[in-house]
């Protein structure tokens, strides 16, 4: 009946690695489950050892009671399950019932063996029931092991054979207890990344509302935004009567106030859609030195109120990369237009732009306040307010354009940092690869 | 005041924008009409005659494109000089299709100042 299948130390700890790797190098509790049940038999070949039968039972906390879980594939399995007046999912044990085996091994964490099924079917089904079932499947002996997580027992596996206890070696018994530890780690592994997959799912999910919830409010934000605009330009340009200096004044700011939340708005709307993936953007080859050049044309002017020296400089006649126009132009009409606001009068604003190996390098310097280093890390981040610049600055932005900035450049695969000293100036160098 | 008796419909369903286009467009001398509803819309430019007609896409009823189609399958009685969208909708498809349905142009309400958008008015009538 039994082939000689000689357990030696070697073999039992090969099959245990053997049997935790299976394990372990599945996450999903279901595979897990069977796998418990089936990897033993089959593959460490116990059924030719006379192990026929296989089940995990686990404890559910909430309803007190001992779960069948899962059970091998084996014909003698199958004809137990015929046989059997409840279901295999229904067979729970109730933690009060004291004289089921199953139970006393759960609470004294120690193996037992039994010859007789009812001690493990009591007391859902009868005893004429469970022998029924144990004739059926022709199961002469079962040893419960219970399977314990640091130190807790959360479950009992059933290893059902068809010879006697006397004809178990010493060998077989050190590799199913060595096994019910290794389910026990699996099983809490298991459940542990289930319960990660599940609440990774939730977040993701709730981020996806969050988004869809910004992107929404931005939209809805825009029709009034649009009236309190016209109807604030029509007061103070199409008034009937002629408005005092002070109303004039106060409808002005009203109307600059207005201007700075749709700029927000605007800018939360396009955080929403970066961060949702949703930015769409019109990659196509690209030469940047145009770009940079119309970002010069209309910033000149501002330079020329402020009397700020303004020089676009490139030794190299075009700059080809991989972008969406548009976008690259609000990046530099970002950086070279904080430039020009943090500038005092009469200061000094450069932009260079060089080819180095595979990249372009544009670097933007300015005469401006400068900033801390510990503000440096700050700049990039979400309505960031330094106060070193703004208190030198009538102009307020809305603390996310060097955020967005930099996230498009990220999403052209460039890079952007800042060189900066309080009092002497910023040096922003941005790259991109060329092709 | 620039280009008197050009006639103007203003096709929009929030009531303050409505009003708001309306009063801006008079102040600049044009003959204004307005209609909030889609089927209104529709009807409205069915008759035809006017020299721009101001189209916003969201609409209840029957939509800006929809009214579009609709006006290739029955055309005006009377034409219209000129078809512009108006609209918040920055997404480019939308913009694309209508412009396949014979509108000339595109506004986008939130981007202009009143100037810019009497602006952009006067280059449509041209």
């Amino acid at each position: 009946m039994t082939k000689k299948y000689r357990l030696t130390p070697e073999h039992i700890y090969k099959a245990l690695i053997d049997l935790q790797k299976i394990l372990l190098d599945t996450l999903d509790f279901d595979k897990v489950i069977d796998k418990v049940v089936n990897a033993m038999l089959f593959d460490l070949g116990f059924v030719e050892l006379g192990y026929k039968v296989i089940v995990l039972t686990l404890y559910d906390e909430k309803s007190k009671v001992l779960k069948r879980i899962a059970l091998s594939q084996t014909e003698q399995a199958e004809r137990a399950l015929k046989a059997s007046s409840v279901p295999f999912r229904e067979i729970d044990i109730p933690i009060s019932a004291s004289d089921n085996f199953l139970i006393r091994t759960l609470k004294t964490k120690k193996p037992m063996v039994t010859h007789y099924w009812p001690d493990i079917f009591r007391p859902i089904l009868s005893d004429e029931d469970a022998l029924k079932n144990q004739t059926a499947a022709g199961i002469k002996t079962s040893m419960l092991f219970p399977i314990t997580v640091r130190n807790q027992a959360i479950g009992v596996m059933i290893f059902s054979m068809i010879k006697s206890e006397k004809e178990v070696t010493e060998g077989e018994k050190g590799l199913i207890q060595g096994f019910a530890d290794i389910v026990g780690l699996s099983i809490e592994n298991s459940k542990l990344f289930t319960a990660t997959k599940v609440a990774n799912e939730k977040l993701k999910q709730l981020d996806k509302l969050k988004d869809e919830f910004v992107s929404i409010a931005s939209h809805e934000l825009r029709t009034p935004l649009t009236a309190i605009k016209g109807y604030i330009w029509l007061a103070i340009n199409k008034s009937p009567t002629p408005l005092p200096d002070q109303v004039k004044k106060n409808l002005q700011i009203a109307l600059d106030s207005n201007e700075h939340l749709a700029y927000l708005v605007e800018d939360m709307l396009t955080i929403s859609r970066i961060e949702g993936k949703r930015f769409n953007m019109n990659m196509e080859k690209t030469d940047l030195i145009p770009v940079i050049d119309q970002v010069y044309n209309e910033l000149a002017i501002k330079a020329q109120t402020k009397e700020i020296e303004f020089s676009v400089t490139h030794e190299v006649p075009n700059c080809f990369i991989m972008g969406d126009k548009e976008k690259l132009r609000e990046i530099f009409m970002n950086i070279a237009g904080n430039a020009l606001k943090f500038t005092p009068e009469k200061g000094v604003v450069k932009v260079i732009i060089e080819k180095k190996d595979h990249e372009v390098i544009i670097s933007i310097r300015d005469t401006g306040p400068g900033i801390s280093k510990a503000n440096i890390p700050k700049l990039f981040q979400k309505f960031v307010r330094l106060s070193e610049s703004y208190a030198k600055t009538k102009e307020s932005g809305t603390g996310l354009g060097l955020y967005i900035t930099k996230q498009i450049i990220e999403l052209h695969k460039g890079k952007i940092s800042i060189e900066s000293e309080v009092d002497k100036g910023s040096t922003f160098t941005i790259t991109f690869p060329l092709v | 005041m620039a280009s008197p008796h050009k006639k103007i419909l203003v096709v929009e369903d929030e009531d303050r924008l409505n009003d708001l286009y309306v009063q801006l467009l008079e102040a600049e001398g044009y003959a204004v009409d307005s209609a909030k509803t889609g089927n209104e819309a529709f009807e409205k430019i069915h008759e035809g005659g006017y020299d721009l007609v101001l189209l916003d896409i969201v609409l209840p009823e029957i939509d800006g494109i929809h009214i579009l189609q609709k006006l290739k399958k029955e055309p005006a009685k009377k034409k219209n000089v000129a078809i512009v969208l108006l609209t918040n909708l920055t997404e480019n498809e939308t913009i694309a299709k209508a412009l396949k349905e014979g509108v000339s142009g595109y506004l986008i309400k939130s981007r202009y100042t009143p100037d810019q958008f009497l602006d952009e008015v006067k280059k449509h009538l041209n």
